[in-house]
């Protein structure tokens, strides 16, 4: 399967169903009753008014699907998801879209003791105390495996085998 | 330099068998009409015979460990850092593609809206009314959207402080 399959299957169904029956709900009375009295619209050919309001109003399921995405992406990213759908729909032109394409967290991570899915920054699991990355030893800050120094104080990190030991996998 | 200096440079390298085949070769032919060069050569094959005999050196554990880890969050990073920015494009793309498709969308709006009111100031809406009143909804959306950054970026700032 590939990403782009994986990430669409992160849009809930409900906002497929919402954004096809917006797109319905739009098009059908467009095409049928406002373009046939429009002055403008009604100067094209009936295949010409078909393709530009159902082609154009794509943009519209697009749109809702995006929307869909903000809000199962943020959810299963552990961000305040009704926060950023919110702004995904109100601030206009994607903006919202954009801001959340910048700003949102890495994907979570799930815990190798006990299973649950913590964000991927936090140094224990809050709920068995599993160490899910090495902190140092002198400001607890989460270290990469790779380093030899903390980047935070400058501290000489031990390797692996001994930062074990130091650092308890779970926490007391 | 010479065919004969060339070889001699060559020489180490043949005794550790670290040669290509047409180099080896070249230095087959010149050794047999070289007797220094021979005589080198003879020089440097229990040298180098003897440095295959020492112990290979083997990474540590650790090492090989903290390699792979950083290989496979170095791919894994690349990985997300690619599949971002063509999100980031598409999105850009979507963005820009909304806005100029809202004006059609505004300037039919706004000459149905105005034609139902029934005002004449409205029904017949100029060119330059409804662009100007599109530019002002662009400008606000900006402007929306700016105001939100800054406010996400404090707060991220904060949460970053906290944590």
């Amino acid at each position: 399967m590939s990403r782009f399959t994986k990430e669409l299957r992160v849009i809930p169904k409900a906002a497929w169903i919402v954004a096809w029956f917006a797109y319905l709900c739009v098009t059908v009375p467009l095409f049928f009753f406002v373009a046939p009295t429009d002055p403008e619209m009604g100067k094209l050919p009936l295949w010409g008014q078909a393709l530009l309001i159902y082609g154009f109003l794509l943009l519209l399921v697009a749109w809702v699907a995006l929307i869909g995405y903000v809000y199962g992406d943020a959810k299963r990213r552990q961000m305040r998801y009704v926060m950023w759908t919110l702004l995904a729909i109100f601030i206009p032109n994607a903006i919202g879209m954009i801001l959340y394409f910048i700003l949102r967290d890495p994907l979570p991570k799930p815990c190798p003791g006990c299973g649950h899915v913590e964000k991927a920054k936090f140094p224990f699991c809050p709920h068995c105390g599993t160490l899910l990355q090495p902190t140092c030893p002198k400001c607890d800050k989460p270290v990469e495996p790779t380093w030899a120094n903390c980047a935070y104080c400058g501290q000489q990190l031990p390797e692996p085998a001994t930062r074990a030991i130091q650092n308890p996998t779970v926490a007391t | 330099m010479s065919e004969h200096d060339k070889i001699r440079g060559l020489l180490a390298l043949a005794a550790a068998d670290a040669l290509t085949s047409a180099e080896e070769k070249q230095v087959a032919e010149h050794v047999r009409s070289c007797i220094a060069c021979s005589n080198e050569l003879g020089a440097w094959r229990p040298i180098a015979s003897e440095l295959r005999r020492l112990p290979t050196p083997q990474p540590s554990s650790w090492l090989v460990q903290a390699t792979l880890a950083r290989a496979e969050a170095k791919l894994t990073e690349q990985a997300e850092h690619d599949w971002n920015r063509r999100v980031m494009i598409v999105v850009v793309a979507f963005a820009w593609l909304l806005t100029i498709a809202s004006w059609p969308v505004f300037h039919f709006v706004s000459g149905r809206f105005g034609s139902s009111l029934d005002e004449p100031q409205f029904s017949h809406t100029s060119f330059s009314h409804t662009w100007i009143s599109f530019a002002a909804f662009t400008a606000l959306g900006w402007l929306a959207g700016g105001v939100a950054a800054v406010m996400l970026a404090i707060r991220q700032r904060g949460e970053r402080r906290l944590a």
